[in-house]
């Protein structure tokens, strides 16, 4: 869920970004020998096609990738582009009725469950335990389990880290007498507020918040206070613990900032919201970490060059460590019924590398793939060009709040996030018995 | 059989279908409509007045939408209403950028070539269900029945009846989609035209000789022409503006249509609003442009229609 | 011709008998049919107090636009009937909103309703200065008839055409005759055109109700079926169960229990129709 431009700007740069690309590609090759290739050593698959499914926010990473691939391997990528929510059911679709266009696909990690226990997916254990190559020690550790695994099994591969950081606007902050960003959900209300006090009559307000009803939008306004706060979705064993007095405190902190944020939140989408804060009119904004690298850049319409800052999400309650929180997040996967294992296999393998991710996190124009390894996270390049979204990445270091992945877990993603957005709506009582409410519904899916 | 059709034909009371629909098409309808609405001075002005504010309702949302494609991001943020100096920006980025006029293309084609097809299917069993007295009205009904429910579970079952066709992902299995999921509301629709068409007609071509599939093509279609393009117009309109089975049925710029392109666009992280409202309008350009032609020969069609 | 008609009534009610099949038993996106579970779908929906909300929503929604729809498109279709002026341009005009995809709708509604520089917050602030702004699609019930809004927007031209090529296909004859006895105006009116076109209205308000139950693509672009469940009508709780959860069975018995809803709704309008026609 990581790019930053619309795809207008990156297919009419696509001429200039495709010689670099190039070039690139075989400096790559010169130097890298055979550092990403798997066990099959280096295999040559020109004349051979592999259509991998991808969301439309990874649009201009695909571009990358197919270029780059078929400089090292000679096979030919073809990206087909969906929208957001129908990545999963079009793979399972397309498996189910024995068409198998689909080879490979990046999915939401959440679906990884319903799409292995459908049949759509390729158990992947066997090949990733056998192949020190892929070296999974490397991927960042809170991501690894989440990204990969459903019961004890591998079904995937980190391709996209994607956690949200906060954003703010410091000229914002400092007319309002605000001069550092807020480091727990309190303070952060606290100047919510404020500021939308003093200037909503001129159209700004405090916060942007993701509010419509849809797991990867409302969903993760959520589960970014509930990272804060300390809490989990579900424990070590699976059994959700979506009631705790950390997930009410989170679901109360959403309720509470509702009345003070961009008029109201319930159809802020990502459109909206991000509009709202590349005009200046927000004070705060959660977000996947490339969008700073779109607010610096004017030509976009950006009006907050020089303007803004980012800094950990807040905490609350007794939790003082600032934790990430993987709201989104996408894994490669391979088709069940795909006759081309092999090739998407060694596919797979080199675009979670971290050399590849490295390149995905500088490249430009931005791709807005975030870090899924250690090695790339800590990449010199991305530390030098840009410090604090690195910085802000750190925080997967020390654990992450992750979503259930087994299977009905997009159910249960589904179910909390229609219960939220009735309790922010005013229909569903206490965040209390909200969260009740999900509690029972989500050992009934999740049990 | 020139002759009995003719004869036949002549026999017809003036106020049937088809006389009706030659009468009021080459007739401007509004002298009809004058001949009742003209005269009454207090009233006309109520109904002018009327005219003129659901003009206003229709227009004003669109022109709105012209604006804001002629905005520029911050423009359209600041609240402005017109657009100055209007920003062309967004019309070539829709354009050049998004694949759009392909989509435009497919969409066309599969509108029509679905509307073709459907009418092909519906004629036949239009004109035995009416001709055989096979069910009458009820059988009618019951064929629309899966078109009284959201088709949206369907889209399983047909993804796998195009897989055995061998036809995933490509315009043609759309087409024949959207020729398979109209038939009923075509078939229900000339259902009506076909029962006020005399028997006599085909009855005596057949006593001429005429085999039943020889009297459909060359007496009951050409006696249906108007009614087939009011219905061939509304079939391809629903076409052209279908998404759901578009965006599940298709992959890639080959096959992709508008609606889906733009719902692609809606997805982006950054929603260039600007951007999508040139791109609804480079959109709906081919259904307004053929728009004056669809009301002509809409309201003619459906003068003569089952629902009169 | 039999075996054409045949044919067509089967490759048309596969899907049907899909949905049916898979209502009964226990079937995900890429398993259906895995095995038999009786009613125990449909239980669950209806123990589903939102499922059933949703129902009952639709039900709400489609009688609202439709009455709306209707009433607005008769009166457009007698006042162009009876304007003097309004010719074929002006009908052509009427008729765009009819043409226009529904993704396209939503997205022209929803920057209409947009909170920061759409049409009605400019407007509204116009008019009075320094209010807050307005949010249409976050409030409940504003979210709810703004989507109506835009479904009676894109709708009721259908009904004027129907009504329009109504009234120019009554029998002149009559009208002239009855004109010529005296009757006049309203009166006219009332007692030779109203009957003439009474048909054409009410299936004209069947079609309108079943376009409104059925409506996807704008709660799709304009809400999501927020705020809360304010919007969400029961093809979008199908959508979501079907093509968001993977869960066909459940998405199937909605749909089987929609079929119920819309049945009951419209048996009595059917009726009505059929009375009016046979007149």
């Amino acid at each position: 869920m990581t790019s930053t431009r619309s795809p207008f700007g990156r297919r009419a740069s696509g001429v200039a970004f495709v010689a670099g690309a190039a070039a690139v590609a075989m400096t790559l090759s010169a130097c890298a020998g055979g550092a990403a290739s798997g066990s099959n050593a280096d295999g040559d698959f020109s004349g051979e096609e592999l259509t991998v499914l991808l969301i439309s926010s990874h649009e201009g990473a695909s571009e990358w990738l197919s270029t780059e691939f078929e400089e090292k391997t000679g096979a030919t990528i073809n990206p087909v582009i969906v929208p957001y929510d129908e990545i999963g059911s079009k793979l399972a679709l397309d498996q189910q009725s024995g068409a198998n266009t689909i080879d490979v696909a990046a999915p939401w990690y959440v679906s990884l469950g319903d799409l292995a226990a459908d049949g759509a997916i390729q158990d992947l254990t066997e090949w990733v335990d056998g192949n020190d190559a892929l070296d999974v020690d490397d991927f960042i550790p809170s991501l690894w389990k989440p990204y990969s695994q459903v019961d004890g099994k591998t079904y995937g591969l980190p391709f996209d880290g994607d956690t949200h950081v906060l954003f703010y606007n410091r000229e914002i902050l400092a007319r309002n007498g605000f001069d550092a960003p807020p480091a727990t959900w309190d303070e952060y209300l606290e100047q919510t507020k404020t500021i939308t006090e003093n200037e909503s009559a001129d159209g700004v307000y405090g916060a942007a918040i993701f509010g419509q009803k849809s797991p990867l939008i409302l969903g993760a306004s959520f589960a970014n206070r509930l990272a804060g706060f300390g809490g989990e979705f579900v424990d070590e064993s699976g059994e959700p613990t979506i009631n705790t007095p950390e997930a009410v405190a989170a679901a109360q902190a959403l309720v509470d900032v509702n009345d003070y944020a961009l008029p109201t939140p319930a159809e802020t989408d990502f459109g909206a919201g991000n509009s709202a804060w590349f005009a200046g009119k927000v004070g705060f904004i959660e977000n996947w970490t490339d969008l700073g690298v779109r607010s610096q850049d004017p030509e976009s319409g950006s009006e907050v060059v020089d303007q803004w800052g980012v800094t950990f999400l807040p905490t609350g309650g007794g939790n003082t460590a600032s934790r990430a929180s993987l709201v989104a997040g996408f894994s490669w996967v391979i088709a069940a019924n795909t006759q081309k294992t092999e090739l998407a296999q060694e596919f797979i393998e080199w675009a979670s590398s971290s050399e590849v991710n490295a390149k995905l996190l500088t490249e430009l124009p931005p791709t807005g793939i975030d870090p899924n390894r250690l090695s790339s996270l800590e990449d010199e390049t991305y530390g030098t060009e840009f410090p604090e979204i690195q910085e802000a990445n750190r925080a997967t270091l020390d654990g992450a709040l992750a979503w259930p992945t087994g299977e009905n877990a997009t159910e249960a993603a589904q179910v909390l996030t229609d219960e939220l957005a009735k309790l922010l709506a005013g229909e569903g009582g206490t965040a209390q018995e909200t969260l009740d409410r999900v509690q029972a519904e989500w050992e009934d899916l999740l049990g | 059989m020139t002759d009995a059709f003719s004869r036949h034909l002549a026999a017809t009371p003036p106020n049937t279908a088809f006389e009706r629909t030659s009468g009021s098409t080459t007739v401007p309808p509004r002298s009809k409509a004058g001949s009742g609405g003209r005269g009454r001075g207090g009233r006309s002005v109520a109904a002018e007045v009327w005219v003129v504010l659901s003009l206003l309702a229709a227009l004003v949302p669109l022109g709105y939408l012209v604006s804001v494609s002629l905005m520029s991001q911050g423009q359209i943020s600041a609240g402005s209403l017109v657009p100055l100096p209007p920003d062309w920006g967004n019309w070539s980025a829709a354009l050049t950028e998004t694949g759009l006029p392909r989509a435009v293309l497919n969409s066309i084609v599969a509108a029509l070539g679905g509307a073709l097809l459907t009418l092909a299917f519906a004629l036949p069993a239009a004109w035995a269900m009416a001709r055989h007295r096979t069910g009458g009205r009820s059988l009618a009904g019951l064929v629309l029945s899966p078109w009284l429910l959201p088709p949206i579970v369907a889209i399983v079952p047909l993804f796998s009846l195009l897989r055995v066709l061998g036809l995933n992902n490509t315009l043609v299995g759309l087409t024949l989609v959207y020729a398979l999921t109209n038939t009923a509301v075509a078939i229900w629709l000339l259902e009506g035209f076909v029962r006020r068409l005399p028997v006599e007609v085909d009855e005596a071509a057949q006593l001429d000789g005429a085999g039943e599939w020889r009297v459909l093509v060359s007496v009951v279609t050409p006696l249906l022409t108007p009614a087939l393009i009011a219905v061939g117009v509304i079939v391809a309109v629903l076409n052209y503006n279908e998404f759901l089975f578009a965006t599940f049925l298709t992959q890639g710029p080959d096959a992709q249509t508008v609606p889906v392109i733009l719902s692609l666009m809606l997805g982006e992280r950054v929603q260039d609003f600007g951007t999508i409202a040139a791109a609804s309008l480079v959109g709906v350009v081919p259904v307004y442009a053929a728009a004056v032609f669809l009301q002509h020969r809409l309201v003619g069609g459906l003068t003569a229609g089952s629902l009169t | 011709m039999a075996p054409a008609v045949l044919s067509l009534v089967v490759l048309g009610g596969y899907p049907l008998v899909f949905i049916a099949l898979a209502a009964f038993t226990e079937s995900s996106l890429g398993r259906p049919f895995q095995e038999f579970v009786g009613a125990a779908t449909f239980e669950s929906v209806l123990a589903d107090g939102d499922a059933t909300a949703s129902l009952l929503r639709g039900v709400v929604y489609a009688l609202l636009v439709a009455v709306v729809s209707v009433a607005l498109g008769v009166a457009t279709a007698v006042a162009l009937w009876r304007s003097v002026r309004a010719g074929a341009v002006v009908r052509t005009l009427l008729l765009l909103p009819m043409i226009t995809p529904p993704v396209v709708v939503g997205v022209l509604w929803k920057l209409v309703f947009t909170p920061s520089g759409g049409l009605v917050d400019t407007v509204l602030g116009a008019v009075i200065p320094g209010g807050a702004t307005f949010s249409v699609l976050s409030h409940p019930v504003f979210a709810f008839l703004g989507v109506a809004l835009a479904d009676v927007w894109e709708w009721t031209p259908l009904i004027v055409l129907l009504v329009f090529a109504a009234l120019i296909g009554q029998d002149a004859a009559i009208t002239e005759a009855a004109s010529l006895d005296g009757a006049h105006g309203f009166r006219l009116f009332r007692s030779i055109t109203l009957p003439a076109i009474a048909g054409t209205v009410a299936a004209a308000f069947l079609i309108r109700l079943v376009l409104a139950f059925k409506v996807f693509d704008l709660v799709y672009v304009m809400t999501s079926g927020g705020p809360g469940q304010a919007t969400t009508l029961p093809a979008y709780v199908i959508w979501q169960a079907a093509l968001q959860q993977f869960d066909v069975g459940r998405a199937a018995a909605v749909t089987l229990l929609l079929a119920v809803v819309v049945t009951l709704v419209t048996l009595p309008v059917v009726a009505v129709t059929r009375r009016l026609h046979n007149d």
